[in-house]
């Protein structure tokens, strides 16, 4: 996504001020219609490739370095660090959560593919609590990650759940290894390799196999006032929640039901639901531990030169069928998973 | 004067709207005042590192802005929050 791409509209200055003069409302259509054309003319800049490294640095303190800290509401970052790295518990919830979510998820990178943190150079991990009043969300900020209490009545906090804190810190090593461009089918891989290391992460801190995860996203971030189990299914997308004020989960499972849209950077945290299912259908196949079996694939594909950053469904899709035959050799069982998972989902014919 | 809010995107990528026409509120003055503060420069642009923000689609009549959720702030910020306490949600 560019700087410029988001913006419906840039608007010039004397029109906002015009806005409660009957008058002047064609300037400002006319000022909206302008403002859209010279955005069309905005080139992309350059993908900035990036080094990926892969393994151990002898350099690289293997420990994790993490810094909570607390933005009492506000929505000014980083806020007040309040729990640094060896610091007993806080008492607060969101810290806590955040500290130990923070712990798994550098140890499930280091324990299974020998990654220290999310740069593989020991990049500590920094995350603010606390964020905005009733703020419905978490998000990574290029170097840090943010978590909103939620507003209590849909949404509790989101440190609620490790997977959610999985999901962003893994979108700090997307953004240090394949760096998918946050734009359609690119930015709904980049979603939906964030979801597939989210849940790893979770399933690793709890020891479970393929077939003893729940396969969900967000479990628990719902209020109990919602119809709904969590906020996505890697399982069986479009089945997380159906309720009155949020209506019902819109993640195809198949490309049958891909989603083109405009918003949220062409459906990104939408049309994800493909490339999750995909990814749950070849790890319960293979069976056993997924971070050992599909896990390990899709990481081989993440960090394989072969996956640019403007990368489609497809494109990965092969990308990961041929990590497959080389980690376990062509023909395997694992690789005809792989390659059976992404038919099934309409990404492979 | 109808003004418009819509959430878009965020982690949980759930659509949320809402809606006030302030000719019928209470404070007519205090939404023309609302909307007088808005910056005078260009909205703030989106930064290209960051994932799951929201992306906040403000429409006043038939002007329209967008602004990441990650920089909304003062002037913008306040509107929004009106609209959300206030508005009929769409």
């Amino acid at each position: 996504m560019t700087p410029t791409g988001r913006l419906r509209s840039v608007v010039p200055p004397y029109l906002l001020r015009a806005v409660a003069d009957a008058d002047a409302f064609p300037r400002a259509a006319e000022g909206a219609r302008t403002a859209l054309a010279a955005l069309a003319t905005v080139q992309q800049p350059k993908h900035d490739h990036r080094v990926r490294p892969r393994g151990v640095s002898g350099t690289a303190n293997r420990s994790p370095q993490r810094t909570i800290s607390d933005a009492h509401g506000s929505t000014t970052l980083p806020g007040t660090a309040v729990r640094h790295e060896g610091d007993p518990e806080s008492g607060d919830a969101a810290v806590d959560e955040a500290y130990t979510g923070l712990g798994d998820t550098h140890a499930f990178w280091l324990e299974v593919f020998g990654r220290v943190s999310i740069d593989g150079a020991g990049l500590p991990l920094d995350a603010t609590v606390h964020y905005g009043q009733d703020y419905d969300n978490a998000y990574w900020d290029g170097s840090r990650m943010v978590f909103g209490d939620g507003d209590g009545e849909v949404f509790n906090r989101f440190t609620i759940a490790v997977d959610v804190i999985g999901h962003e810190l893994a979108h700090g090593v997307t953004q240090y290894t394949a760096d998918l461009t946050y734009q359609g089918q690119s930015g709904a891989l980049n979603e939906s390799i964030s979801d597939v290391f989210g849940s790893l992460v979770a399933q690793y801190a709890r020891r479970q196999s393929a077939e003893q995860a729940s396969w969900l996203i967000g479990e628990g971030l719902f209020t109990a006032a919602v119809h709904g189990v969590a906020l996505r299914s890697m399982k069986a997308p479009g089945t997380a929640y159906d309720d009155p004020v949020l209506g019902k989960d819109p993640q195809p499972a198949t490309m049958a039901g891909y989603v083109d849209t405009t918003e949220d950077e062409g459906g990104v945290h939408t049309n994800s639901g493909i490339p999750n299912h995909a990814f749950y259908l070849a790890a319960t196949a293979i069976g056993g531990n997924a971070w050992e079996g599909a896990g390990a694939v899709w990481w081989d594909a993440l960090t394989s030169d072969a996956v640019t950053a403007s990368i489609d469904f497809a494109g990965f899709a092969r990308v990961t069928v041929d990590a497959a035959g080389a980690r376990f050799g062509q023909g395997s069982a694992q690789q005809t998973a792989v390659q059976t998972a992404w038919q099934t989902v309409g990404v492979l014919n | 004067m109808h003004i418009d809010v819509r959430r878009t995107g965020g982690f949980a990528g759930t659509t949320r709207g809402w809606r006030v026409d302030t000719d019928s509120c209470d404070d007519p003055t205090g939404w023309s005042d609302l909307v007088d503060a808005l910056p005078q420069g260009a909205p703030p642009a989106s930064n290209p590192a960051v994932r799951d923000d929201f992306t906040w689609t403000i429409t006043v009549e038939r002007t329209t802005v967008t602004i990441p959720g990650s920089r909304l702030d003062g002037p913008w910020a306040a509107l929004v929050a009106r609209v959300r306490d206030e508005g009929d949600q769409t």
